[in-house]
């Protein structure tokens, strides 16, 4: 049996196959939706595995880089994840308001009552009414899921990704650096204050504020950026 | 006996409306009509979004990431007011820190032209790879029976098996242009035959043989039913509900009532100026009667006179309706109320005709089914008056029998195709998701790995010595 042949026959597939057949308009988002998490996810793995390994960087500080990484990672999928379904639940009704005029029960009505006519006075027998709205409905449907896959995914992996993620990623992660530096002080035995920071405190916030100078997806290469570990 | 065409006109698309939850995957103005679509006041703004349709799957999620990443990202991450030098920083700091958000936001437009580069490059291939594993029946057999689409190939692996073997020909055409228009009349009229085999190979047995594999007769009781569904919902538009029945009644009676009248003022219209004679005559109509020329009013002029003749082609059927004795708004009432009982027996009946055991369905059940619904959707024009008076001009009740059964044969073929079409493009998508997880991200991370700093170099090295000075730190 080849690869593929094997892979159509698996149960999990054949559950995709069905969601298709079911609703096609929602498996093609979910599926999308799906695909920029799961690449994300693996990507976001990726960086975390890498950073953890990394040797270059000192061991106090590659939990730290890892953990950053991570926790971009987590929001940047939640943010998409969020917009995705934020956006699916006002998507039609967006559609409508703008297209009303095109696809309320009225304006359907007048169109098919205008196309009757127009057929009638070419010599034509005129089309059903009932025929006349299924086709305005295939058509007022198509393009709905347009609009609602083109302004889900956008909403997920623009909005999203690259305007969310980035504007809550950095004092996010700040705040998070500040209390791992607490904490790395606790395990040292020194209380820290704020008034007086411990020598150690002042170097991880000076490679922390580096750090958050660069807005940069894989912490592991700001990290190397100022630290000189590349 | 005309009372179901006159009924139409009134019918609100109600139920129609509701039904929007299977939507098909293409349905642009080439499926619906054109003429029909240049009467939608959105047409412009509608057909400009159509024009997207290929965004829709994999295609579009990669391109619409890559614009988010390469157009969008870089706006945020070079201008993010979180990312600032700190207060008593010098005028040195201040710029380097400028320069590496600049440094690093031009990673992301460099990352999605890779993305495009490496990942959209990739999906043509699987897609021609899986059309060939998927249509072509020696390799096809491989795969689930229920994706196999040897029997009734995809469009594009049509158009590339007949592309060959017009190639092979060796006929010489005129132009590009020609050669293309021969290869949609034959890929048209293959999918055509593959259609019509299908249709016969269910007429003939009440199964579906694909290439020597049984597709499993659920799945054929499953299609038989939704192609019931589809004709229930058809009929059932035919039923009329109690505000229309009120409605229809008093409207009824006002053309009546009005007879003679209206006969004077539509008979005798004049060639020109429509619009100002019938302004001029509601006027002078009575009250009552004052909605009808309003509703004619609201259409555009050159559909006017149209609208009139039809005003009196309706007073002829409700007369024709009503038979002897004239017409009653009673009687007219009965007339809408006893067909929309036909109507419900006929619900009734192809609801009946459903498959009940769809797990345990075999050939013949099928066959006998496909078989009732041609009896049901039958009508003798001369026994039986009041139902052509209702479902004339439709396609899923017709009186000639050779018609509907080709109509409900070739529905099944069609739905078959829909079905195997569905599934596959569940797989296909799983498929490009998958490479581009495991295959072409990583390469397109590698690449951006060796391509950005070097790229950063060669065209911003001002910025790129930010990197080098932080490195020689």
């Amino acid at each position: 049996m080849s690869l593929i042949g094997g892979l159509s026959k698996i149960k999990p597939m054949q559950r995709v196959v069905n969601a298709y057949r079911k609703n096609p308009a929602k498996a093609i988002a979910i599926a999308a939706i799906t695909s920029v998490a799961v690449k994300d996810g693996v990507g976001c793995a990726m960086y975390v595995t890498q950073s953890l390994n990394n040797k270059k960087i000192p061991d106090d500080k590659r939990k730290f880089v890892a953990a950053l990484d991570l926790t971009n990672g987590v929001l940047m999928i939640a943010a998409q994840i969020g917009m995705f379904f934020g956006m699916r639940a006002i998507n039609k009704k967006l559609f409508n308001s703008w297209f009303s005029s095109s696809f309320s029960k009225n304006a359907k009505k007048t169109i098919a009552t205008q196309w009757r006519m127009l057929q009638k006075k070419a010599g034509k027998v005129p089309d059903r009414k009932h025929d006349i709205y299924k086709k305005l409905n295939k058509y007022e449907n198509n393009a709905l899921n347009i609009f609602s896959f083109v302004s889900e995914l956008a909403a997920a992996t623009i909005i999203g990704k690259r305007v969310i993620v980035p504007l809550i990623a950095t004092p996010l992660a700040s705040k998070l650096k500040a209390k791992w530096d607490i904490a790395d002080a606790k395990k040292g035995g020194a209380k820290p204050t704020e008034q007086q920071p411990t020598q150690e405190e002042q170097k991880q916030e000076t490679a922390s504020t580096k750090i958050d100078n660069l807005e940069e997806t894989n912490l592991l290469e700001r990290y190397k950026k100022y630290n000189n570990v590349a | 006996m005309e009372v179901g065409r006159i009924q139409q006109n009134y019918l609100t698309p109600q139920r129609q409306l509701k039904k929007q939850t299977n939507p098909n995957f293409t349905g642009g103005a080439a499926s619906v009509g054109k003429d029909l679509i240049d009467l939608i006041p959105a047409k412009k703004a509608i057909n400009f979004l159509n024009k997207f349709e290929w965004l829709r799957g994999e295609l579009g999620t990669i391109i619409i990431t890559a614009f988010g990443t390469g157009l969008v990202a870089p706006l945020f991450i070079g201008f993010n007011p979180f990312v600032k030098p700190p207060k008593d920083a010098t005028k040195e700091k201040k710029e380097e820190v400028r320069n590496n958000k600049l440094y690093t936001a031009m990673r992301q437009p460099i990352s999605a032209g890779l993305a495009i580069l490496f990942q959209v490059w990739a999906l043509k291939p699987i897609d021609k790879f899986l059309d060939r594993q998927f249509n072509d029946p020696t390799k096809s057999k491989n795969v689930a029976i229920d994706l196999d689409q040897s029997l009734i190939n995809k469009k594009s692996y049509l158009e590339t098996v007949i592309e060959e073997e017009m190639k092979a020909e060796g006929t010489t055409y005129a132009s590009k242009k020609e050669f293309k228009e021969e290869l949609a009349r034959r890929v048209s009229a293959r999918s055509e035959e593959q259609i019509n085999s299908v249709a016969e190979q269910i007429k003939a047995t009440g199964e579906i043989d694909v290439h020597g594999r049984k597709l499993p007769n659920q799945h054929i009781a499953e299609i038989a039913n939704t192609n019931i569904d589809e004709y229930i919902d058809d009929v059932r538009s035919h039923i009329i509900n109690p505000e229309g029945l009120d409605f229809y009644k008093n409207r009824a009676t006002l053309l009546m009532e009005n007879e003679d009248y209206l006969k004077s003022v539509f008979s005798n219209l004049p060639e020109n100026n429509l619009e100002d004679y019938l302004k001029a005559e509601m006027k002078d109509a009575p009250e009552n009667v004052k909605v009808i020329f309003k509703e004619i009013l609201v259409h555009k002029p050159e559909l006017m006179e149209s609208r009139c003749a039809r005003t009196l082609e309706r007073i002829e059927r409700i007369k024709d309706a009503c038979g002897e004795g004239g017409f009653t708004p009673e009687k007219y009432l009965a007339k809408m109320q006893s067909d929309n009982q036909l109507v419900e027996d006929l619900v009734s009946q192809l609801e009946g005709a459903k498959i009940k055991d769809v797990a345990n369905s075999d050939g013949n059940v099928i066959k006998q089914t496909l078989e009732k619904l041609k009896q049901i959707c039958t009508y003798d024009e001369g026994a039986n008056k009041q139902l052509h008076g209702i479902f004339h001009d439709t396609e899923t009740m017709q009186k000639n029998a050779g018609k509907i059964s080709e109509k409900i044969y070739k529905d099944m073929a069609k739905g078959y195709k829909k079905f195997i079409e569905g599934g596959y493009k569940g797989f296909s998508q799983v498929a490009k998701v998958l490479t581009g997880v495991f295959i072409t991200l990583p390469i397109t991370c590698t690449a951006l790995n060796w391509v950005y700093p070097r790229f950063m170099e060669l065209f911003f090295p001002k910025l790129a010595g930010v990197k080098k000075e932080g490195g020689n730190k």
